[in-house]
């Protein structure tokens, strides 16, 4: 599925949090969101995936603006996977993942085979007849990127997965684990669109990267072209380090050793930290 | 004489035989049941039926404007007589439905409405005789309550509703029908209905006598003492001479039977010259 | 939800239906024999049978059924077990109407059985209309105003009913007691029959939401990306119930509870799909309350106990239970 921004601008609170945006993504992208807290980057998902109704500026889901999809359409087409969700009703695991299937136009027998699938592939068949609120946060979460995994129905082609910082309470196998098969699913042209805070998961699994930056559009590109030091100083206020991964030359963000300010020899260092602090 | 024709008359188009199984509801239509002599055909009464003693023995059907129709049809009355207050109307409709005659007695906290209900009662169960000779002696005993002294009381009359604290009785209550049944003046004459007087309110009322009833008074101590009873009486004139005067509530206030022995009971305690209350 | 786990418990539902039904029906101060019940005729016990046991057992389900249904909607939609449809101000506007009607009606309500719930029926319908016109903006119900509006609009429910309590003569006062403890001992063809089209109306708004509430139990972000019209939903459950609510409070007054814990029995026994909690707390809500209903007409015979007096001895202990089982499972 391809999507396109133009002229984007999205208010928040009364605040303008991005103005005049414009990029294009296509079939098959892993696009990471990058920026500082408040940048706007889970705005502009919820604002790509037609939740939120943007201040001004047009979006499109293969050339369609979305405000001509239906909700029903929409939901067969995109799935959106939250940071957390909060669910106080005692619902079983496999009922939550139904909920996708449901949403991906499947009833009955093939709603069940396509939970069994979902919940397989997210390694979480075993937790199934649980009920929600038993599982620690970050097995809820796997249920929950199950669901969004019946959603997209064994056809990722087509389909656009929106990922709002879906690994915070993940370990890091279980990181790994999801964005490998986001990664996957964007190999088999599914479209991926994912605010992260890591650098490092978002250079090895994105092939573009936004920098989004005081409302602006500050870069997109390959993660080798936007993850620069003087880039990342300019975002983060950081001091890093660059460098090609030792066997497959992804770049890999190293920060520090002193993290903000330039670098200050050793033997200054308490002076600097007096002054610091 | 003629009267009695005509009573006798109704009564044969109302009802062919004496009913055997009666259910009264409301106290003092309960009382006049037994006062006609007819206490052995009741088979239930309401929960505001406490006099005679005997009447708390019979099968209760609740409080009289919650009546249950199935509860009342499973008692088998041939005749079930209620007060106008008695309620729900749906109840009532249902009792009618299936084909219980019911009888409502007129409304009127007055000397004429507690006679004419004797009278109603009386020919409903078959007690005409009965009941003329009742409503003789009430009138005679109304006639012959002792005279108020030279003037006449300012009297306050309260009352709980429920188990809160005492409400002043002002106009159109069963309570200020009785004071003018007797000829005193009503003190809380300025309003209508039962309401709450604060303190000030009450010193400015300024009673020289305070009535209450039994079960008020067991609600809010048990003591004989104005100043317990409802704090700011004991400021007036009431309150320096002591004067509180305790009757039970279906006595005083039903209407009933009783009424002239009633009345003739309160006059009395009003001419009584002033000394500290006792039980 | 296993076809197996939904078809069983369809099927208890209906057994136990057909329990509680024969046992209301057999259970009264009157006693009726079989032949009575079954062939009808003119005696004191097919009277009794036809114009007080059916309707009343009738109404009974209908009213426990419609408190169970819009006490499981509540849930679904304030996403809580513990809502309950007087949340929203529909029992507060219901007592309100109903004690005016009480206390200004005066000569007027003898001559229609009909006024004093009608009173009580736009008193609920006016109090959720309010509630729905201050959290909405738009087309978009904001949940959390809803809230905050009910417990508003109760309040203010509960000075006029003040006002109202302290102008009433005492018999007045009675009156309005009795009816906020909750009978149904008005029970008639009329009263259930006048119940039918408003329970109709609030099962039919809320017959095909059950997938709906479902999604909105992950907040209404996600259920909105899951394709369902939240919206939709929510008017949909505020207006079944103003009008269920509203229609049973008016004819029965008062009766509490039923809404919180029959949904959570369902919860118990199968889970939270709405699919089978929607359809499971009207069944269990009119059982739980016919079953009060006959300890209601027969523990002090031939005295009747307002049933919700009954219904809240019984719930009060179990809503505790409940409230400290969850605390001990979430510990």
């Amino acid at each position: 599925m391809t999507i396109t921004a133009r002229g984007l601008s999205i208010v928040r609170g009364g605040i303008n949090v991005i103005s005049d945006v414009r990029f294009s993504v296509s079939s098959g992208a892993f696009l990471v969101v990058l920026g500082r807290n408040g940048a706007g980057k889970s705005s502009l998902l919820h604002a790509l995936s037609g939740e939120l109704q943007p201040a001004s500026g047009e979006i499109a889901f293969d050339g369609v603006n979305i405000r001509q999809w239906s909700p029903v359409t929409l939901a067969m087409r995109r799935s959106f996977l939250a940071q957390q969700t909060d669910c106080r009703l005692p619902f079983l695991a496999g009922e939550i993942v139904h909920l996708g299937a449901e949403a991906a136009g499947q009833r009955g027998v093939g709603a069940r085979r396509l939970v069994a699938s979902a919940l397989e592939e997210a390694g979480v068949e075993h937790l199934a007849e649980r009920a929600m609120w038993q599982l620690s946060g970050g097995e809820q979460q796997r249920i929950h990127w199950a669901r969004i995994l019946a959603q997209v129905n064994g056809k990722p082609q087509g389909h656009c997965l929106f990922l709002d910082e879906p690994i915070s309470s993940l370990d890091i196998a279980h990181q790994h684990e999801l964005l490998q098969k986001a990664a996957n699913l964007a190999r088999r042209g599914a479209t991926i669109i994912a605010v992260l805070h890591d650098l490092n998961l978002a250079s090895r699994y994105a092939d573009q990267l936004m920098l989004l930056h005081e409302t602006r559009l500050l870069a997109l590109g390959p993660p080798s072209e936007v993850l620069t030091s003087a880039r990342l100083r300019e975002v983060f206020g950081i001091t890093t380090h660059v460098m090609p991964h030792p066997i497959d030359g992804t770049p890999l963000i190293l920060v520090g050793p002193t993290t903000f300010g330039t670098e200050i020899r050793t033997d200054s260092a308490q002076t600097a930290l007096q002054t610091l602090c | 004489m003629r009267k009695i024709l005509c009573l006798l008359l109704l009564s044969t188009t109302l009802h062919a035989a004496t009913p055997l199984r009666v259910v009264t509801v409301g106290g003092a239509v309960t009382e006049t049941a037994f006062a006609l002599g007819s206490g052995d055909v009741l088979v239930g009464v309401d929960t505001s039926s406490t006099f005679p003693e005997m009447a708390r023995a019979l099968p209760q059907v609740g409080y009289q404007r919650a009546l249950s129709a199935e509860g009342i049809a499973s008692l088998r009355p041939d005749l079930v007589i209620v007060s106008a207050n008695a309620g729900p109307p749906t109840a009532l409709a249902h009792l009618a439905a299936l084909k219980i005659p019911v009888l409502r007695l007129v409304a009127g906290d007055s000397l004429d409405g507690a006679t004419t209900r004797v009278l109603q009662m009386g020919e409903a169960l078959g007690r005409e005789g009965e009941a003329t000779k009742l409503v003789e002696k009430i009138a005679s005993e109304v006639g012959a309550r002792v005279p108020l002294a030279a003037h006449s009381p300012r009297v306050l009359f309260v009352m709980s509703l429920g188990q809160g604290s005492p409400m002043v009785a002002g106009r159109e209550t069963a309570a200020a029908a009785m004071l003018e049944l007797v000829g005193a003046q009503n003190a809380g004459n300025a309003i209508q209905g039962y309401k709450q007087f604060s303190r000030e309110a009450l010193v400015l009322l300024d009673p020289e006598i305070v009535v209450t009833t039994s079960r008020t008074l067991a609600a809010n101590g048990g003591e004989a003492n104005l100043a317990k009873l409802l704090p700011g009486l004991e400021i007036t004139a009431a309150g320096r001479s002591g004067r509180l005067i305790v009757m039970d509530d279906l006595f005083l206030l039903g209407f009933g039977p009783r009424i002239g022995e009633a009345a003739q009971e309160l006059a009395t305690k009003l001419n009584e010259p002033s000394r500290r209350a006792e039980r | 939800m296993t076809l197996a786990k939904g078809s069983a418990f369809c099927v208890f539902l209906a057994i136990l239906s057909a329990v509680v039904a024969l046992i209301s029906l057999r259970t009264g101060a009157v006693p009726i024999s079989w032949r009575e019940m079954v062939g009808g005729g003119d005696s004191v016990g097919s009277m009794v049978f036809q114009t007080m046991r059916v309707p009343r057992l009738l109404l009974g389900f209908l009213c426990g059924g419609a408190l169970g249904l819009c006490g499981a909607a509540m849930q679904g939609l304030f996403r809580n077990p513990l809502a309950d449809p007087a949340l929203v101000g529909v029992s507060g506007g219901a007592a309100l109407g109903a004690v005016a009607a009480i206390v200004l009606g005066g000569p007027f309500l003898s001559h229609s059985i009909y006024i004093l719930p009608a009173a009580a029926f736009f008193g609920a319908l006016a109090a959720a209309i309010l509630v729905h016109v201050i959290a909405t903006r738009g087309v978009r119900v904001d949940v959390p105003t809803l809230l905050l509006a009910g417990i508003a609009i109760n309040a203010f429910a509960g000075a006029g009913i003040g006002w109202m309590i302290y102008g009433a003569t005492d018999s007045q006062l009675r009156d309005f007691t009795f009816w906020s403890l909750g009978s149904l001992a008005g029970a008639g063809w009329d009263a259930t029959l006048g119940c039918l089209p408003f329970v109709v109306v609030a099962a039919g708004l809320l017959a095909f939401r059950a997938r709906a509430l479902n999604a909105l139990a992950l907040g209404e972000s996600n259920a909105w990306h899951l394709g369902v019209s939240i919206e939709g939903v929510k008017h949909a459950v505020l207006a079944a119930t103003a009008f269920a609510v509203g229609a049973v409070t008016a004819f029965t007054g008062t009766i509490g509870f039923i809404g919180l814990v029959a949904p959570h029995l369902v919860r118990l026994a199968v889970g939270a799909d709405h699919r089978l909690v929607l359809p499971g707390s009207f069944i269990i809500g009119g059982c739980l309350l016919c079953a009060a209903d006959v300890i209601a007409r027969t523990a002090r015979a031939p005295a009747e106990i307002p049933v919700g007096i009954v219904v809240a001895s019984l719930g009060a202990p179990f809503f505790l239970g409940l409230l400290l089982r969850e605390k001990r499972a979430r510990a």
